[in-house]
């Protein structure tokens, strides 16, 4: 009994009855309606006969027959042929069956004798009704099938998503060997050059940079210092600071030191055969020192001047003395002579030190901090933080080469050799936003979120959490979450894990909650992503006192300890020096 | 006594049944002696089978049919077999039987005239 139900089919009418006169006026009334069929039988057995083998689209039946009443037949057909809607005949002596049979799902009943008047409204009425459910089980139908494709949809894009992730990540982790590479060609340690100091900084703008330098002690008598700057940076740069680096001969045939004007005019030589691509160049200065003597020839090949700075006396800027590598087939190069004595500084430097942003140092304020800082060891972490002060996003590359004659330490600072993961530029502090909309609250954490945060992040979720019934937590934009803020997440979402949801985690975040057993918090993220209410606000800016926050460490920390084995063994240290700072009372 | 056909059926609550089809208001009146001898027949074995259960049925059925024509009597009388039928006194339903036959008798007998007069349609 389960043909389809096509809307456009005419309908087939089943008049059960034991008094022929009522069929004939019931079906009648059904005649009008434009039915397929009309099907009329004597008691119920018939009915269930005819019920088993055909669809039927309404049933008329009476109440009171031979063989099986038509209460009972309904009862049958619940089970065995649902589908039809039902109309009971009753007179006022079986009105009780009539009732019974409306609560057991009869559509409608008529009084007996029927008029053919309301036989045909009455199944009218069932048509009609028939025709509502079957538009609706097609709406729900197609509802679903669009559902379906939906639900696709969002699996094709998070692994479009997963496959980008993870792209990004080889990618991230090639720039990182790139940049182990490229800090292979620096210097290593300072070489010892009596009477005289090297103070070097270096700070590519990402994981690889375009500029390069070297120091490096020739004979007794010729140390040379080398700076360059290829165009542009990142990797495209990187490649080409390498590339002057291969290029770069220091001294000829005979092993005797080359002269600057030579070896900038034979690099340039070299590199403009080799450098084909438009907008590929390298500015570059040489210095070539006599430590003995103090006396020095300086080349420019396009770089931003050197300064010059006596104590007491005018800072003098070395103007280039030819243009930049690799723009012209054969340039050549003008030197310029100068003396350093006691205490005289040289500084060389890269133009990512003076442009980029809006707190960068001016040559000016290069010559006048030359001036003003006596202690060596200061001056260049001074110019660099000046130089990326403010800067948000992408910035140059920074270098830096000061020369002093006098005696102290060399040193050479190109920094995050041991944290090659770090990023050089202090990240900005996490962006966390909120809303309340009815029962359901939002939280979003961009950025990098740190123990700084952390007690603020979960006084703003306890607060949602007090009056809404969900909380959803977006880490879509985040980008990182210290172990504080690990601990005060997982404490958060286990205190109402009925409430708390995370979404779009990154791979990145989801990898730092597989490392620290964060089961709890992994269970509570979904793959469902709720879109973000449009009125998202900052959260409140409280500014917890010290020891408020040490307890949020204290208590994050703990709770990644208990976490698992490899937790504690990690943060065991943290948790007993965090307890023992906040049993001292603070002074 | 009268055997005018009017005093045994209500021709107005017949035809407000049919909605005013003759055509098929003659069908069913074509049919009434037909389905009454049968549910009379069905009475009558009842009450032979002392079977109360289908003397309480087949009454049931002749009174739904006889009040299609608004037949006072013939309901009146089905409707008391039907009771003893509910009530197992198939005794008592017995002595009601010639009755019910007479006046189903009367009634089909004034269904053929009135029948006749209708489809004369007022020639009297």
């Amino acid at each position: 009994m389960t043909e389809s139900h096509e809307p456009s089919s005419r309908p087939t009418f089943l008049v059960v009855d034991d008094d022929a006169l009522v069929r004939k006026l019931v079906s009648r009334g059904l005649a009008e309606l434009d039915p397929g069929a009309v099907i009329e039988v004597e008691d119920g057995l018939a009915a269930q006969e005819v019920l088993r083998t055909r669809t039927v689209d309404v049933v008329v039946t009476d109440v009171l027959m031979p063989k099986l009443g038509g209460l009972d037949l309904m009862k049958w057909a619940q089970t065995h042929a649902p589908g039809p809607l039902w109309i009971v005949l009753s007179g006022l002596d079986t009105f009780d069956a009539a009732v019974e049979a409306l609560h057991l799902g009869a559509f409608d009943y008529l009084a007996k004798p029927p008029e053919v008047q309301r036989v045909r409204v009455a199944v009218r009425n069932a048509l009609d009704q028939i025709e509502l459910v079957r538009e609706g089980e097609r709406l729900n139908r197609e509802l679903a099938q669009s559902n379906d494709r939906l639900a696709e949809k969002v699996v094709q894009l998070e692994k479009v998503c997963r496959m980008l992730e993870d792209q990004a990540e080889v990618i991230q982790a090639d720039l990182v060997r790139a940049e182990v590479i490229q800090r292979a060609l620096l210097p290593q340690v300072p070489p010892r050059i009596d009477g005289w100091c090297v103070e070097t900084l270096y700070r590519p703008g990402n994981n690889v940079g375009g500029d390069i330098y070297d120091v490096v002690m020739l004979d007794d008598r010729h140390v040379g210092l080398v700076i360059a700057d290829a165009a542009g940076h990142g990797v495209a740069a990187a490649m080409l600071s390498v590339l002057f680096k291969h290029r770069l001969k220091l001294k000829g045939e005979d092993g005797n030191p080359l002269m600057p004007n030579r070896v900038l005019r034979a690099l340039n030589r070299s590199l403009h055969q080799t450098m084909s691509a438009p907008g590929a160049f390298i500015t570059a200065a040489y210095v070539l020192l006599n430590p003995r003597t103090g006396r020095a020839r300086v080349a420019s090949a396009g770089h931003p001047p050197c300064i010059l700075h006596s104590p007491g006396g005018e800072s003098r800027l070395l103007e280039r003395t030819g243009p930049a590598l690799g723009l012209e087939a054969d340039a050549s190069y003008e030197e310029t002579s100068i003396e350093l004595g006691v205490g005289d500084r040289l500084l060389l430097y890269t133009d990512g030190v003076l442009e980029g942003g809006p707190a960068s140092p001016t040559q000016d304020d290069l010559s006048r901090a030359m001036l003003s800082e006596p202690d060596r060891s200061e001056l260049l972490g001074a110019l660099f933080a000046a130089a990326v002060k403010e800067i948000e996003g992408e910035r140059d590359d920074i270098t830096m080469i000061l020369l002093e004659r006098g005696q102290g330490v060399s040193r050479f600072d190109d920094l995050p050799k041991a944290a090659p993961k770090q990023k050089i530029s202090a990240p900005p502090q996490a962006q966390l936003l909120q809303s309340r909309a009815g029962k359901d609250a939002f939280m979003s954490i961009a950025g990098t979120a740190t123990w700084m945060r952390s007690q603020m992040f979960f006084d703003a979720a306890n607060r949602l959490l007090e009056r809404a019934r969900t909380l959803t937590i977006d880490l879509g934009a985040c980008e990182y979450l210290d172990s504080t803020f690990l601990g005060t997440l997982h404490e958060i979402v286990m205190s109402r894990p009925d409430a708390v949801r995370l979404q779009r985690v990154p791979v990145k975040i989801r990898a730092l909650f597989e490392e620290l057993s964060m089961s709890g918090v992994l269970q509570h993220t979904s793959l469902v992503n709720e879109p973000l209410p449009a009125d998202m606000e900052p959260l409140r800016r409280d500014e917890p006192d010290a020891v408020t926050q040490g307890e949020r460490m204290l208590k994050a920390h703990e709770v990644l300890v208990s976490l698992s084995e490899e937790n504690s063994a990690q943060f065991r240290d943290v948790v007993a020096s965090l307890r023992a700072d906040l049993e001292t009372p603070s002074s | 006594m009268s055997g005018d056909s009017d005093d045994l059926v209500d021709w107005d609550a017949a035809r407000s049944l049919t909605g005013g089809d003759d055509a098929l208001l003659d069908e069913i009146v074509e049919l009434f002696p037909i389905e009454s001898g049968r549910h009379l027949d069905g009475v009558r074995e009842a009450i032979a089978a002392s079977d109360a259960e289908r003397l309480e049925r087949s009454a049931h059925t002749l009174k739904s049919a006889a009040r299609m024509f608004g037949a006072r009597a013939v309901v009146q009388l089905a409707e008391d077999v039907e009771g003893f039928g509910r009530e197992s006194r198939v005794d008592a339903a017995e002595e009601l039987l010639a009755r019910l036959e007479e006046e189903t008798a009367r009634l089909v007998e004034a269904l053929r005239e009135g029948r006749g007069r209708s489809r004369g349609g007022g020639t009297t």
